[in-house]
């Protein structure tokens, strides 16, 4: 399928929108490969990534934040990637090891390193609330 | 607190501009009530994202870990098909060396050869004459090529000035093996 297909089902066909959720998600499903290859993960931890990837794109799409300058499959690798390399850090990070519930929120990202510390301290009030 | 709600959603909606996005992120910086509400924000759509998400790994993850199988099959193709043009390039290499080698002959061969296409026949001349050299050819011809190198082999010692003679003589001995 396409890629203005699936950008086109996804933005206009709301009843129809988990069949081009699932093409997109089975049409660069070998990623997955990819990222166990690539990056040394576990096929669960890569599968992981890949969803996570996949609903960001969707997510993205849906909201109007992808601009179509890049092809699709290349915007979903990158996103594919940036996951991957953040499950890598939660990995190899002994304070993410002890305490495995912990998941950074991906809305973080979105702010700047001086906007992030004053929130940090609240999302982890939370965290124990 | 619905006005808040919105000014945070547009924010990470990218709805607002460069500079309202700027006065955002000091507020979360000095105001720290307003910290919070994004920080609960934050909270709340990551705990949705997660629902969802595990909603879909469950489904996208149906039919399969046939998946699985797929996968390793579609990815075996594409390595394949990557590999196909340096395999077809390796074949072609082999395939001329194979028929270079196979091509060149040794020069014991060429002169056989070389001999079976000029020296099977010698002419000679029509004369009742008993003139060794004639003997010679006409030995050669009825293939006693040893009588006729015995011949030859005088002729050249006794007439050294005799080209014809050496260049039969020459001539014999391949057909005598003694080359080899």
């Amino acid at each position: 399928m396409q890629d203005s297909e699936i950008i086109s089902g996804l933005l206009n066909n709301y009843k129809n929108r988990a069949y081009f959720e699932k093409e997109l998600y089975m049409q660069y499903q070998y990623f997955i490969q990819e990222g166990c290859r690539k990056y040394r993960l576990s096929y669960e931890d890569s599968f992981s990534a890949y969803s996570d990837a996949v609903l960001s794109a969707i997510l993205n799409i849906i909201n109007g934040r992808f601009d179509q300058r890049f092809l699709l499959k290349t915007y979903l690798f990158h996103i594919f990637h940036n996951k991957s390399v953040d499950l890598i850090r939660k990995l190899t990070n002994n304070k993410q090891k002890v305490n495995n519930s912990t998941v950074t929120p991906e809305l973080l990202s979105h702010l700047p390193e001086t906007a992030k510390m004053p929130l940090k301290s609240s999302l982890i009030l939370k965290e124990f609330q | 607190m619905n006005n808040a709600q919105e000014y945070i959603e547009a924010y990470f909606n990218e709805q607002l501009n460069e500079a309202q996005k700027r006065q955002f992120e000091e507020q979360c910086v000095r105001d720290e009530s307003f910290a919070r509400e994004v920080a609960h924000y934050i909270t709340i759509s990551e705990g949705v994202r997660q629902k969802l998400l595990k909603q879909k790994k469950t489904q996208w993850s149906g039919d399969g870990h046939d998946s699985r199988r797929n996968i390793s099959t579609v990815s075996g193709i594409a390595t394949l098909r990557q590999w196909l043009p340096y395999m077809a390039a390796a074949c072609l290499l082999i395939a001329l060396v194979i028929f270079l080698l196979n091509r060149s002959e040794t020069p014991h061969k060429l002169a056989g050869n070389y001999v079976n296409e000029n020296f099977m026949q010698l002419s000679q001349t029509m004369s009742a004459s008993g003139d060794s050299l004639q003997l010679g050819i006409a030995a050669y011809n009825d293939k006693d090529y040893g009588k006729a190198l015995l011949t030859f082999q005088k002729i050249a010692q006794s007439h050294p000035d005799s080209i014809n003679a050496k260049k039969i003589y020459w001539a014999c001995l391949p057909c005598n093996k003694q080359l080899r």
